[in-house]
């Protein structure tokens, strides 16, 4: 009895020491998922569903519980950081297959593949979030752009679908070229160290002032493709109007946490030393993207590119809070501002995969009159709208108005001016939306509903359907109550620096 | 950073390197009769006369094999540097090795059932 006790202790603290059990308990998801597919022949698409959110809740479980583990004995805020963004990929990755599954059903395309993709895209992103290494993280960057890729030509008999996927699969080789350039010029200047830590030993800031500014400007380059920011936004609209929506709605929050991960720690760790210059760098792509991703935003006829339009003004505000970072606080504002965004992109891209699903269009001129037809989904769409743009009561105006008041209190007041004021206009665009969904008259978009929901009904995928409500009504009331519960949110987001 | 002397030799190796391709390139010209004829702008294609258009489709397929054959060509290219100290990593690299291999071949099956090792 004494040894079985020892031996779960002895279990217990090695299993809390292997940092990377979420990410092996991933993988042997993965491999399940591959296996039985395999072994069923494409046909218990159900149980494949399970599986992959069975293994997701088990990685997030074991990753809280290691969390928990650790602060009892010692506290490492690197290790707080990696740890809050993991938890935040396979939050994503949880609310973004839940809400998927039934749009790859209804299409009759394999299921395997798609969570296949998913699940590997979530784990990239997740080792990119607490690497500490410069091979590691370009190879865990590579993996979550290339399943990102995959998945953005899901529907590969749909023309733009395809130009999506290659213009993705270009812009995202030449970004990562242009951060490889950067890494080796670090590489180099180093004496040839790896790690992260090692690397800012090794640097000698002043005698190589000229390269290190050359390599910082290739890593700003590299990063802020990924998070496309404003000069380096161009493929964000094109790619989210030609891949499939639930895929959008996956790529338009993992791909940019884990890029946020990525920049925050480079930045935080590698370059302390020169902050002034990068901060001004940074601030003015941030300026950039906000005005003219709200600019854009305005004129756009599609949902969904106007959704990229407004993900690039996104990542502006989100920038703020890296740049306010100071050592009482953390990146505080920007974590918090990150899981809200989470939370109402993944609800809105639920609305619109619902709405695509019934009648087979993104336009924005289709949703006029919606809510004569389905109330619940009007009602979620509104709260997530509102909550994006940041309208008062709803948790998208906490989170800005922590993001602009740090923003203030570090002095960068041109930013939150900007700030505000294309807030405004944004609430400009998604109102546009919701006037038209309550005044408008329904005329054309008839005939394609009927035909969809014929084919639903036929297909009698209940369960599915189901599982997209729930992951929209989730996210629309977690976006709507998560200001009430900013407080606590901050005080665990607070003590991140490194 | 590039002007001390320690790089003299690198500056003319530099150029020695540039200015080869263009002297081959050059001396053909004031060499060569220049003589056009349908022949000549045709591709050279081992010999064989050329059919059709160069821009030509390719089966998929042999990406799909190349596809495969990679995933045996980088289990052996990982293998190689394991297997030559092997004595020194012990068990442990065994045991990592014996997961690589079986990821791999999770993945090879996965591409043998699914047909990408037949022709049609």
């Amino acid at each position: 009895m004494n040894d079985i006790n020892l031996f779960l202790a002895k279990l217990t603290y090695t299993s809390a020491k292997l940092t990377i059990l979420p990410e092996i308990i991933l993988i042997l998801g993965l491999v399940a998922v591959v296996v039985i597919d395999l072994l069923s022949k494409g046909k218990n698409t159900f149980l494949l569903y399970k599986i992959s959110m069975v293994t997701l809740l088990a990685s997030a479980v074991i990753l809280l519980w290691q969390w928990g583990f650790f602060t009892a004995y010692e506290r490492s805020h690197a290790r707080d950081f990696g740890n809050i963004f993991r938890f935040f990929l396979l939050i994503c990755s949880l609310l973004s297959i839940s809400s998927s599954v039934d749009y790859i059903l209804c299409s009759k395309m394999s299921l395997a593949e798609f969570l296949l993709f998913k699940l590997a895209a979530g784990l990239g992103g997740m080792v990119l979030s607490c690497a500490n290494d410069l091979v590691t993280i370009y190879v865990s960057l590579e993996f979550l752009a290339l399943s990102s890729c995959f998945l953005s030509g899901y529907t590969k008999r749909d023309m733009r679908s395809n130009e999506a996927t290659m213009k993705f699969l270009l812009m995202s080789g030449a970004s990562s070229s242009l951060l490889l350039y950067g890494f080796s010029l670090l590489y180099g200047l180093s004496g040839g160290q790896l790690q992260l830590d090692k690397i800012v030993d090794g640097i000698i800031f002043n005698r190589y002032g000229s390269i290190i500014y050359l390599s910082a400007a290739f890593t700003t380059a590299g990063t802020a493709f990924k998070l496309s920011l404003f000069p380096f936004h161009q493929w964000t609209p094109d790619v989210y109007e030609g891949s499939p929506t639930p895929v959008v709605a996956f790529f338009s929050v993992t791909s940019k946490v884990a890029a946020l991960a990525l920049f925050t720690r480079l930045f935080g760790l590698i370059f302390p030393y020169f902050s002034n210059e990068w901060h001004v760098a940074v601030g003015l792509l941030a300026t950039f993207s906000m005005i003219l991703g709200n600019l854009i935003a305005v004129t756009q006829r599609s949902v969904k590119r106007m959704l990229a339009f407004s993900s690039i003004s996104q990542i502006g505000y989100i920038m703020i809070g890296v740049l306010s970072a100071d050592s009482g606080n953390g990146y505080a504002s920007m974590i918090t501002y990150t899981f809200i965004y989470i939370l109402m992109n993944l609800g809105t891209f639920a609305c619109i995969t619902l709405f695509g699903l019934r009648t087979g269009t993104d336009n924005i001129r289709d949703y006029a009159g919606l809510y004569m037809k389905d109330p619940v989904l009007t009602f979620s769409l509104v709260l997530c709208l509102l909550s994006l743009g940041g309208m008062p009561p709803l948790s998208g105006f906490f989170g800005k108005l922590y993001l602009f008041w740090h923003g203030w209190k570090a002095g960068l007041y041109s930013l939150v001016l900007v700030a505000l004021v294309t807030s405004v206009i944004s609430i400009y665009y998604y109102l546009k939306i919701i006037k038209l969904m309550f005044t408008g008259k329904s005329g054309r978009s008839d005939t394609p509903l009927n035909s969809r929901q014929n084919s639903l009904v036929s297909l009698s995928i209940s369960i599915s359907k189901n599982s997209l409500e729930i992951a929209m009504i989730i996210c629309a009331l977690a976006s709507t109550l998560s200001g009430i519960f900013i407080d606590p949110i901050i005080e665990i987001t607070r003590n991140t620096f490194f | 950073m590039f002007l001390s002397h320690q790089y003299d030799s690198f500056w003319i190796f530099l150029l020695v390197c540039i200015s080869i391709p263009l002297l081959a390139f050059s001396i053909t010209r004031f060499a060569a009769p220049p003589r056009e004829g349908p022949e000549k702008s045709t591709s050279y294609e081992s010999g064989i006369e050329p059919k059709g258009d160069t821009w030509i489709r390719f089966q998929i397929r042999y990406y799909m094999f190349a596809l495969v054959f990679t995933v045996f060509d980088v289990e052996t290219v990982f293998l190689y540097p394991w297997a030559t100290s092997f004595e020194e990593l012990g068990l442990f690299a065994f045991v990592e090795v014996i997961v690589f291999i079986f990821i791999l071949i999770v993945g090879l099956v996965y591409a043998w059932r699914k047909g990408a090792l037949e022709w049609c």
